[in-house]
């Protein structure tokens, strides 16, 4: 049985949904107005049109004004940017619910770029309050959204490297992903690029300025995809829904691989993982390495059940911002804990050593310690190492120490 | 060894060790302390409490249950302090050998021998009472040793009752063990004991110790007597008390004091 998925792409351009199983999509512009007088909201284009008849007062760039902490003051009442962000999500989800006549999803999984820690708890406490459990709350990155579009495509799509231009008014980027499997598992990597070359799309409208946007894509493709080949290139962002504008850009992707449009690659990515979520057992069992995930395995060895192992802080793939890990350990006889990083193929190898020169001196074996680590983002971990003292023998004491180590410089 | 994992659990009911006064939270501790203490097998440690305390507190239900099979099979309790210390990852193989041998070697004991061991330590953590019991039931063994380690029996006696404050008692064990030993030595701790209890010479013993020293001995006591007391004038504890009562703050100072008093105190009362 199919579960019932609401898949998003959240930016502050646009907002798109998928109600999986069904693939119509829909996309809102990231707007919400307020109607003047009235405790009611509209969304996307609606909110444009209450904004021009001069009976709403608009707000965009939602996103932005929630990462500042901003506050914005409509009809005389301040709102905090994540309450905003709230009922644009239950207004969007209200008008998706009502055109496509679906039922409430068992599992909502946001897609956006730039995830930061403060970003995914505003999304998720907006989502718990309006009514969605929190371990049926998923928080992705584009990149992750765009490996599960590709994976629930077929094989021969993917048995190479795949790229992906995704174009909006105020962005280019460039997203490439990769392959790999070994004996176990499929390794999957997805990296993506901001382009500096982005250009406001008004360019189109005439065709010297279409020309010319042609130009900069060919360009940044060239640049970009060098001389590797690819078993499927995609294009992304209504402005293609039209692509007569961008011949030679085209021309060059077909000369790279097979060329897909699809404007919600993004929804459609986040509905598809949401289904891997609700399945007992994984659909693509996968190792995914992208933003928001980790990129390389990170490890302490210990002795345990007494034989030397391998306690992971974190392993490739992994969502940085799961759950911390907490250890309880006796040093022994080393001033050291050695931190040990190894990338997902093994190639790159580090290790990291955390002094404990801080800790009391006492016997060596009531030297017990108290490890904490969580992860600020992908490429930095936050270690927390405390004395825990060794029962009444020798109380815990606030020796204590708070590192932040960079994973990969 | 490089990190040891330790469970991350803090037991509701700990394992009370009556003789340390101590109570025991994790498995890491209780292997630390049976390390640490071998002679604790004298001591009863090896017993249903603890057993319960691995089962139920620990969770370690493989361990209990192999204690009971050692114990119902006739195992001594040595041979399961080493069981444990083997269970547990806080000591290698090689840590783990050198508590065999101590182990083994309280096991080769002999009986007398394991009592002044047990007495010792008693003596060593400053539990004075049962250390004095101890020594008592060794010289009232009818098996006797050599007159050296009965003699060695009668001078911790005396070393055990001076810290006890028990003068007399002290003098007369003392007075025991140089007439089993005639240890010099022995005579000069008489001399430490009437200098310290008796240093105006009121007592009643001070006349017979003076009859037993020879002029040299005195004169060599005194010296060694008023280094040790220098000695002590310059130690860290002095030097704390000092401290304490240099302190500027008075709150500070009040709550130091009362410390400290509190830590004798309770050194005092285990000294039972």
């Amino acid at each position: 049985m199919n579960p019932k998925v609401l898949g998003i792409a959240l930016s502050d351009i646009s907002t798109g949904l998928i109600f999986y199983p069904d693939d119509e999509a829909l996309t809102f512009p990231t707007v919400i107005s307020k109607k003047k007088n009235e405790d009611a909201w509209v969304v996307g284009e609606e909110a444009y049109a209450l904004a021009l008849d001069g009976k709403g007062i608009i707000t965009d760039k939602l996103l932005k004004l929630t990462r500042k902490n901003g506050i914005a003051t409509i009809d005389g009442t301040r709102y905090k940017g994540r309450d905003i962000l709230k009922l644009f999500f239950k207004e969007i989800i209200q008008v998706g619910m009502e055109k496509l006549y679906k039922e409430k999803p068992e599992e909502v999984v946001i897609a956006l770029a730039g995830l930061d820690q403060n970003i995914m708890r505003d999304i998720r406490e907006a989502f718990v309050g309006l009514g969605y459990q929190p371990n049926h709350i998923h928080i992705i990155s584009k990149e992750e959204s765009f490996i599960y579009f590709v994976l629930s495509l077929k094989k021969d799509i993917w048995n190479n490297r795949v790229g992906m231009f995704d174009l909006s008014d105020v962005s280019l980027t460039y997203y490439e992903m990769l392959a790999n499997r070994n004996a176990r598992k499929l390794f999957v990597s997805a990296e993506s690029e901001n382009m500096d070359e982005a250009f406001n799309l008004q360019i189109l409208s005439n065709p010297s300025g279409a020309k010319l946007a042609d130009k900069i894509l060919t360009s940044v493709a060239e640049k970009v995809m060098d001389k590797k080949q690819f078993s499927a290139i995609f294009l992304t962002g209504q402005v293609f829904s039209e692509h007569d504008w961008a011949e030679n850009f085209i021309s060059f992707l077909c000369s790279r691989g097979r060329v897909y449009l699809d404007t919600n690659i993004f929804a459609k990515g986040a509905a598809f993982k949401g289904v891997d979520l609700a399945n007992e057992n994984s659909i693509y069992n996968i190792v995914a390495t992208c933003e928001g995930r980790l990129k390389s395995d990170i490890y302490i060895d210990v002795v345990s059940g007494g034989k030397e192992a391998k306690i992971y802080l974190g392993k490739a793939g992994d969502f940085w911002n799961e759950p911390t890990t907490e250890l309880l350990l006796v040093p022994d006889n080393s001033e050291i804990i050695d931190i040990n990083v190894v990338s997902v193929d093994g190639k790159d190898k580090k290790n990291i050593p955390i002094l404990l020169d801080f800790l009391p001196k006492r016997p060596i074996k009531t030297r017990r310690i108290f490890l904490k680590s969580s992860f600020l983002n992908n490429k930095i971990m936050n270690l927390e190492i405390a004395d825990a003292g060794f029962g009444d023998m020798y109380p815990a004491t606030d020796a204590k120490r708070n590192i932040e180590v960079s994973i990969w410089d | 060894m490089g990190l040891i994992l330790c469970e991350n659990l803090r037991t509701k009911n700990p394992f009370h060790i009556e003789v340390l006064s101590l109570n025991i939270y994790s498995f890491e501790e209780l292997c630390y302390i049976i390390y640490e203490n071998p002679i604790l097998v004298t001591e009863g440690i090896v017993s249903d409490e603890l057993v319960d305390f691995i089962e139920n507190e620990l969770g370690l239900s493989a361990l209990a249950e192999g204690i009971r099979r050692k114990k119902s099979n006739g195992v001594d309790d040595t041979d399961i302090l080493v069981y444990i210390i083997d269970s547990c990852d806080l000591y290698n193989n090689a840590e783990s050998i050198l508590f065999r041998n101590a182990v083994a070697k309280i096991k080769k004991m002999s009986v007398w021998e394991v009592g002044k061991q047990r007495a010792d330590y008693m003596f060593y953590i400053g539990r004075y009472g049962v250390a004095k019991k101890y020594y008592l039931e060794i010289l009232d063994m009818e098996k006797k040793a050599d007159n050296n380690f009965v003699g060695s029996i009668y001078h911790n006696l005396g070393v055990t009752y001076a810290n006890l404050f028990l003068y007399e008692e002290a003098y007369d064990a003392f007075k025991k063990s140089y007439e089993l030993t005639s240890d010099e030595v022995i005579l000069m701790e008489i001399y430490f004991l009437k200098r310290i209890f008796d240093s105006e010479g009121k007592k009643k013993k001070s006349a017979e110790i003076n009859d037993a020293f020879k002029e040299d001995l005195m004169v060599e006591a005194k010296k060694a007597f008023d280094i040790a007391v220098s000695g002590i004038k310059d130690g860290d504890r002095l030097k704390y008390i000092d401290h304490i009562f240099n302190m500027e703050d008075k709150e500070e100072k009040k709550k130091m004091i009362s410390e400290y008093i509190k830590k004798l105190k309770s050194d005092y009362r285990n000294m039972k």
